[in-house]
């Protein structure tokens, strides 16, 4: 029994019909959008794309996630704090200010250039006993692989977990570089360079 | 006597009219100026005098400005420097500094406990020491004054550290001789002069003292001196004589801090931010020249940040993918393709990770790649002595690639067997 439902669950194609493309979202509305970030430390976050919830306009119920990807970029805060005789806890405030602003601009800059490489779709329905509107069971995801082809899937969603190797600096440590997306056996993983997470004063050593 | 009165009220509520009739014609812009503190406007013409406690080598070039439309575009570049918060279309730090400049108008300390009665306008006015300090650091956090018999009257400004508490700053100004206004006391110069720094404030200078010289050393009658200031209350009980007495010789607790530093200019909000360890790292330089001239870029569907490309783990270490795939750095007639990468294998005994990483560089006749618009690229990350260099064994091994043109990058985490 279990085996039968389990076989027209999971269906792969890969370069399929029109049909198995991922949805259009061109003249969806677009719901939520956020980075696709994760802290490499207090200091340090990795920029690797975008996620874009959009809401189909013809059917309210209908959405879609669209997960972009970009050129990767680490953004390092100023970690050592001026002390209160250098302005202190104003100058933090605005070295933070004028660095997010930096940071926007260059975010803009490498969100010009994306890719989307995963989607998933569902829809909604109105919970009659909270009046919420819930997730329904209906599910497609599609995942780029490494090669730039796209994997489906009906009824499974994308899993995602840190993705992690062994430290530039010591080897004995492991460090997140960034995030694997996976999807029946597919794979597909957005990073950053470790080689951009050196410290600030590691790089002005180097350029000594 | 009244008849000369009301003259005077007349022409007083005349002359705006009078003024008004005849401005008609040449219509000059009326400047509104605080007489008593003498506070300049805030019109392009007066920048320097009114914001002169933050000027500090940008007078020179100022003055050299023939026109206000000139001028403005010096200020508005002045204030956006100094703008501590960037993304809001308020300039909070000249919001403040024309928030001081108001309270120096309206005199806010003239009903202050402590310090009743005390006003800009008779303690040097808008140029004035009391003016400077609350121009640059605003209000005290504490402020109190002291009177004696055997001391000139003195007026302490207390800021605080907002971490520990301390005394971050201890303005202390006094009425030199008795001349009726307060100016700052040079806490700096005796720092190491305590006896002067009493000898300073006395209300009969000590013949006995001969300048230089410690606290020990110092005359008697400036010792008492220096006791009657320790021994006394503020006058509006907030700070006890023996800070005075402390902030004789002292600016700063705790800190090396010096009175002369706190007067000067703050540094712009935007060059600090430079000059901090803030950076983002990771995007491409920009590209140079003409696409299709100096550089071509991949023209498959999903590449804009993506080399796709099929990874193979054997004898050799490949990716391969169509030419159109990568971007390529174009050299004369040759087409260049620089791809960094960085391989670690780590075996599943825990031991040492292995590392390889370089840049590859694959040169193409550019002829070659329109002839066979199909062709498909194969490029050896690794040496075949490199592979077979590795110790038998299975691996988890995480491969990135990153071209050197646009950081365009791949990534994969695949198991490999070496025999």
């Amino acid at each position: 029994m279990l085996l039968t439902l389990a076989v027209p669950l999971v269906l792969l194609v890969t370069s399929g019909p029109l049909v198995n493309s991922p949805p259009d979202v061109k003249n969806f509305n677009v719901v939520l959008s956020k980075e696709l970030e994760f802290r490499v430390n207090d200091c340090k976050t990795g920029f690797l794309g975008r996620v874009v919830d959009y809401q189909n306009p013809n059917d309210t119920n209908e959405f879609v996630r669209v997960y972009y990807r970009q050129v990767a970029i680490v953004s390092e805060r100023a970690c050592e704090n001026k002390s209160v005789e250098e302005g202190g806890l104003d100058r933090n405030f605005s070295n933070l200010k004028y660095h997010n602003q930096q940071e926007a601009k260059v975010l803009g800059r490498v969100q010009q250039a994306t890719d989307a490489f995963a989607y998933v779709q569902w829809r909604t329905v109105r919970d009659p006993r909270t009046g919420q509107d819930i997730r329904e069971d209906f599910l497609r995801s599609w995942l780029l692989d490494q090669n730039g082809n796209c994997a489906l899937s009906y009824g499974y969603d994308l899993s995602t977990s840190p993705f992690s190797e062994p430290s530039k600096a010591d080897s004995k440590k492991q460090i997140i570089v960034g995030i694997k997306f996976t999807l029946a056996g597919q794979v597909h993983i957005v990073r950053i360079d470790q080689d951009d997470i050196a410290t600030s004063k590691e790089a002005t050593n180097e350029k000594k | 006597m009244k008849r000369n009165k009301s003259f005077v009220f007349a022409v007083m509520f005349l002359f705006p009219l009078i003024i008004g009739c005849a401005s008609t014609e040449t219509k000059k812009p009326i400047i509104f100026v605080d007489k008593p503190n003498s506070i300049p406007a805030d019109i392009p013409s007066q920048f320097l005098n009114r914001y002169y406690v933050l000027i500090d080598k940008e007078d020179k070039e100022f003055k050299k400005l023939l026109t206000d439309e000139e001028r403005q575009e010096f200020i508005d570049k002045f204030w956006l420097e100094r703008d501590p918060d960037p993304s809001t279309s308020e300039n909070e730090y000249k919001n403040e500094i024309d928030e001081r400049i108001n309270d120096i108008a309206d005199e806010v300390f003239f009903s202050t406990h402590g310090t009743t009665g005390l006003l800009f306008r008779s303690n040097g006015g808008f140029r004035g020491d009391m003016a400077k300090v609350y121009l640059l650091h605003g209000e005290p956090d504490v402020m109190d004054t002291l009177e004696g018999n055997s001391f000139v009257p003195m007026m302490l400004w207390i800021y605080g550290n907002p971490n520990n508490g301390s005394i971050l700053y201890a303005f202390l100004f006094y009425q030199k001789s008795f001349s009726g206004s307060y100016r700052l006391f040079s806490q700096d110069s005796y720092r190491m002069d305590s006896c002067g720094a009493i000898n300073e404030v006395a209300v009969f200078r000590s013949f006995g003292y001969a300048g230089g010289m410690q606290a020990q050393a110092c005359p008697d009658e400036l010792t008492r001196v220096y006791y009657d200031i320790y021994n006394s209350s503020g006058k509006g009980g907030v700070i006890d004589g023996y800070v005075f007495a402390w902030a004789l010789f002292n600016f700063s607790q705790g800190s090396s801090s010096l009175q002369g530093k706190a007067l000067q200019p703050p540094k712009p909000a935007s060059e600090i931010a430079k000059q901090s360890n803030a950076r983002i790292t990771g995007e491409a330089p920009k590209l140079v020249g003409t696409s299709g001239a100096d550089y071509i870029l991949a023209s498959c569907g999903n590449c804009n940040s993506i080399i796709p490309a099929e990874l193979s783990l054997g004898e050799r270490f490949t990716i391969s993918a169509s030419w159109k795939n990568f971007d390529w750095m174009a050299r004369g007639e040759q087409l260049e393709l620089s791809i960094k990468y960085r391989i670690i294998f780590e075996g599943h005994n825990r031991s040492k990770p292995i590392v390889l990483e370089d840049v590859v560089v694959m040169d193409m006749k550019k002829r070659s790649l329109d002839e066979y618009s199909e062709m498909i690229v194969v490029v050896d990350l690794v040496k075949p002595e490199q592979v077979a260099a590795i110790p038998s064994g299975t691996y988890q091994v995480s491969v990135y690639i990153k071209n050197t043109l646009t950081s365009k990058y791949n990534a994969w985490d695949k198991e490999f067997i070496k025999q």
